[in-house]
């Protein structure tokens, strides 16, 4: 099987804090990580591998640094990657992105395009579904497990809030993973040693037919007004109170989560 | 030079297998097949062996670093590789021949065979050349009696260096070293040692009633076994060097974290300028004993005679570990003492650094030796 | 007059109520000066779940009904909507951001090459004379930012929304018009469902809870008020070291060095006192409420809001606080 992953380099937002005094965001010493709904996606397509062979490739749309994510994929046992870098891309919506990438997958060979629920920054859960659409792909999302291949055809199970259902999708297919559905493996010693030097394929713009009018900033039909952090409540000394003032205290405090009008 | 994603995978290892264990390992003496296991299918057990033979292909400097690190957490795991590698990887690669090579390190690459090494016998510690164990030339074999004691992974370990006298009449020039796999008819073993630390280590007596080896067992020369004994050894020393940093690293960091947390006189204990003199000692301690690792380390990848650096790794490291973890414990006061806190069994696994593969007098014998050559 | 479609979900045969929020919300913000159109796709859609919308107060619902809309497919239902937007002009299209809406506004932006931002917590609309604006605000980076996302070239800006953010409301519109849309569908999706198995929900998430109403030796006696308190808000109970240790709750409500490590939005600590191991586990939290008898409690280190007084005094008016406001008594 020809298996690509989609994969994105993500903060790990866990780590990221507010500073109080400021409001804005700490992002320095915080680390840079596989997105894990990604990584999910890559343990996934080695255990296709495993079973049934064929090759894993990792295609990242991402700035240079990506590349110690690639090194990381390489120790994991992935055979190539791609890394598509260019400052037109940059500044691209969810859509703009999702126009880069299926563009790009145009001109690779897959059976199965393997993409992360969701990551861990952006928070969307957009591009796996948006890539399949623009490939004009079938799609299962948000899975629960990979179950098995024969005959051109996937199966797999869906998990959403209430049931578990077991799916047969036909080949080329897109599906998108879950970090719960599996627990990924580590590096091994022989990948790891030679991933340092394995090489990888820096795409770049022009390397691949993209419409320019729908790419980067210009391109993205949604943009970004204004960002604000969340507003920390100051540390409030310490009072004694009754306990009717304080439930009246919780309360208000509560208040905007209730959902009630 | 040490690769990087190598350092991530060890250090990733290394908490997540490694550390979960270490106090139950001790507590129970258990050796941790399941870790060796794992270490097998990551390759952390081939990581010297070259490529061809179903290893890593990595350096020195890479694998002492998987012992340092592993050491940092628990010091029974960083023994076990560190015999695994230095002394029964590393003699067959340099002594063995080429159907030696093919048999053997692709299992001990795999992680389907552990190795070990047995030298010393009841009657030879430091003066190692005085072996009793003889191999008596019978036909095409060899006929082994005696016994090891003290031998690091006895029982789990599959292949087995070991020395016996070819030659009685020539005392040092007349021991041969020879690789002898485990359940050969007459090799058993004996009671296992209970030791102050290191507990989870499986240390035992390997029993060689009448063992028949084939002459294709022999490694390297017959009647050169003094010398591959002492070329292994001379690598095994930065193995343990690197157990021993790794101890030391590993009270450090514990008690670092203690001393900002423990608050005494209405301040973290960390404002003493006591504690702060003992931190700054510790940590320099640590950091030279680190750069004498390297040293030695990387002369070794770069084919360059290593002996003398070995030792002194090897020497000085053993010390600051014993030392360090004792500042360590007297640092946690009480806590120190509780087992829960760890700091107690690091104080008892430093010890053996200082007298295992080879005694720190061992070392400075060969250190004197080069200086009044 | 602009128009504003929303997309009205089915879960297990009945509509999903992120659908009813939707319009709610939507009529709550743009009152009379838009036109509301809910688009319901199944098989059947009957007399009593047209009523049930007819009460939030569209202008218009239109269904669409066929065998191959019975339960949902990316394919046949991403189709018949793009098929609808094509007949009309909407200026806005809302779904909500469950598990389906987020399988399917996505598929759906790409077909109809347009913005879509998704799990808005809070909806604005910019009405004027010549466009609706709708101005999504959203989290991202973990929640730890918020941004307010516009769609200024392309129609119509789409926008998914989390069930449970905005509350359901009555809305009074007169003749609202019901319209059957005609579906024409091949059976040709790639997707084929083979079986399905209901599941259990989750034993307590308490990682993932927004909201976390805790209890600690101070409340052990009254735990169950910390309970009823948890489901009042809509969140999780959990428990200090104290009060699993005494058995009272399981080991799964443990919040602590050995237990769950959560951040919650709100993190309300009753009678704990704050112990090393305790702290640990919660102190990410976003807002950290503390109430204790003792003025000295470790708690008050952490906590952004600090309450001297018996926690176990505070949870009945608590509770009845929270029934008042919830209309239950």
């Amino acid at each position: 099987m020809k298996i690509i992953v989609l994969v994105k380099q993500v903060p790990n937002t866990s780590e990221i804090k507010i500073d109080k005094l400021t409001n804005t965001l700490i992002r320095k010493g915080v680390e840079s990580i596989i997105n894990p709904d990604d990584l999910a996606g890559v343990e996934e397509a080695l255990k296709l591998k495993s079973r049934y062979g064929g090759t894993v490739t990792c295609v990242t749309m991402g700035p240079f640094q990506a590349e110690s994510m690639i090194r990381t994929l390489y120790g994991l046992g992935v055979d190539h990657a791609y890394l598509i870098s260019d400052p037109k891309f940059a500044g691209s919506d969810t859509y703009a992105t999702s126009t880069i990438l299926s563009s790009f997958l145009k001109t690779l060979e897959y059976d199965l395009i393997i993409a992360g629920y969701q990551a861990i920054d952006g928070d969307t859960a957009q591009v796996g579904p948006q890539v399949a659409e623009m490939l004009e792909l079938p799609q299962v999302g948000h899975l629960h497990a990979i179950c098995g291949y024969q005959d051109g055809v996937l199966q797999v199970e869906r998990e959403d809030e209430t049931e578990i259902l077991t799916i047969d999708v036909r080949l080329p297919a897109l599906v998108t993973t879950l970090r719960r559905m599996n627990t990924p493996r580590l590096m091994n010693a022989w990948d790891a040693f030679r991933a340092t030097s394995k090489p990888f394929t820096l795409v770049r713009f022009g390397d691949f037919p993209v419409n320019e009018l729908k790419i980067g900033l210009k391109g993205s039909p949604t943009q970004v007004s204004k960002t604000y952090t969340k507003v920390l409540v100051q540390k409030a000394p310490i009072e004694k109170v009754d306990a009717k003032e304080a439930s009246k205290k919780i309360l208000a405090l509560l208040y905007p989560y209730l959902g009630v009008k | 030079m040490k690769n990087a994603l190598l350092t991530e995978l060890f250090q990733k290892f290394a908490l997540q297998y490694v550390k979960p264990l270490a106090r139950e390992i001790d507590e129970l003496e258990r050796f941790p097949q399941e870790t060796v296991k794992l270490m097998g299918t990551q390759g952390l057990l081939g990581l010297t062996i070259d490529q061809n033979y179903g290893g890593v292909g990595a350096s020195t400097a890479d694998y002492i670093n998987a012992v340092r690190i592993f050491s940092r957490y628990c010091a029974t795991t960083g023994v076990i590789l560190s015999a695994h590698t230095s002394l029964c990887v590393d003699p067959i690669m340099k002594y063995g021949t080429e159907e030696q090579k093919a048999k053997y390190l692709p299992r001990l690459a795999s992680g389907e065979s552990l190795g070990a090494f047995g030298l010393t016998e009841p009657n030879a510690g430091t003066d190692a050349a005085s072996q009793q164990t003889k191999a008596v030339l019978d036909g095409d074999d060899y006929v082994i009696s005696g016994s090891k004691i003290f031998i690091t992974n006895a029982i789990y370990a599959d292949i087995y260096i070991i020395f016996a006298l070819t030659e009685p009449s020539l005392g040092t020039k007349g021991i041969s070293a020879f690789i002898i796999e485990k359940g050969i008819p007459g090799f058993s073993f004996g009671a296992k040692e209970k030791k102050m630390g290191i507990r989870g280590s499986s240390t035992s007596e390997l029993i060689f009633d009448h063992v028949r080896v084939p002459k294709s067992a022999l490694l390297g020369p017959l009647n050169g076994g003094f010398g591959v004994a002492m070329g292994t050894l001379d690598g095994g020393r930065i193995g343990i060097a690197a157990q021993a940093l790794g101890i030391a690293e590993g009270a450090f960091e514990r008690v670092v974290e203690y001393v900002k947390k423990r608050v005494q006189f209405g301040k973290p204990i960390s404002a003493f300028q006591n504690t702060q003199f003992k931190l700054a000692e510790m940590r320099t301690k640590i950091r030279a004993g680190e750069l004498l690792l390297e040293a030695a380390a990387n002369q070794k990848d770069n084919g360059e005679n290593y002996n003398e650096s070995a030792a002194i790794a090897k020497l000085y490291n053993s010390r600051i570990a014993v030392e360090v973890v004792d500042d360590a414990m007297q640092l946690l006061g009480g806590y120190g003492y509780i087992r829960d806190y760890e700091i107690e069994r690091m104080y008892r696994d430093a010890k053996i650094t200082e007298i295992y593969e080879g005694t720190s007098e061992v070392q400075k014998m060969v250190i004197a030796g080069k200086v009044l050559r | 007059m602009k128009k504003i479609a929303i997309f009205i979900e089915k879960k297990s045969d009945k509509l999903a109520s992120v659908g009813l929020e939707l319009i709610s919300e939507t009529r709550r913000k743009v009152g009379y000066s838009a036109y509301l159109i809910a688009i319901v796709l199944g098989a059947q859609i009957g007399e009593e779940e047209i009523n049930q919308l007819k009460v939030v107060g569209p202008d218009e619902i239109v269904i669409a009904e066929h065998d191959l809309l019975k339960v949902y497919d990316t394919h046949y239902y991403t189709t018949v909507l793009s098929d609808i937007v094509a007949k009309h002009t909407f200026d806005v299209l809302l779904l909500g951001s469950t598990i389906l809406g987020r399988d399917l506004a996505p598929r759906l932006s790409a077909r109809l090459h347009t913005g879509l931002t998704a799990d808005a917590t809070i909806l604005d609309f910019d009405v004027s004379d010549d466009r609706i604006s709708l101005l999504a605000t959203r989290p991202a980076l973990g929640g730890n930012l918020f941004a307010t996302i516009i769609c200024p070239k392309t129609l119509p800006q789409m926008a998914s929304i989390r069930p449970g953010v905005f509350a359901i409301e009555s809305f009074d519109i007169e003749n609202i018009k019901v319209s059957h849309y005609p579906v024409t569908l091949v059976a040709d999706s790639k997707v084929k469902i083979i079986s399905r198995k209901k599941v259990e929900k989750d034993a307590i998430e308490l990682s993932s809870a927004r909201l976390i109403i805790a209890g600690g030796r101070g409340v052990a006696n009254q735990f169950h008020d910390v309970k009823t308190i948890a489901n009042l808000v809509g969140g999780e109970a959990a428990a200090s070291r104290a009060v699993i240790d005494a058995n009272i709750e399981a080991k799964d409500r443990l919040v602590g060095q050995t237990g769950a490590n959560v951040k919650p939005a709100i993190y309300l600590a009753l009678g704990i006192s704050g112990a090393v191991q305790h702290v640990s586990g919660m102190e990410k939290s976003e807002l950290i409420i503390a109430v204790n008898n003792d003025p000295d409690a470790l708690i008050f280190k952490v906590a952004d809001v600090s309450l001297v007084c018996d926690a176990k005094e505070v949870m009945p008016y608590l509770i009845k606080d929270l029934q008042a406001l919830k209309g239950m008594i």
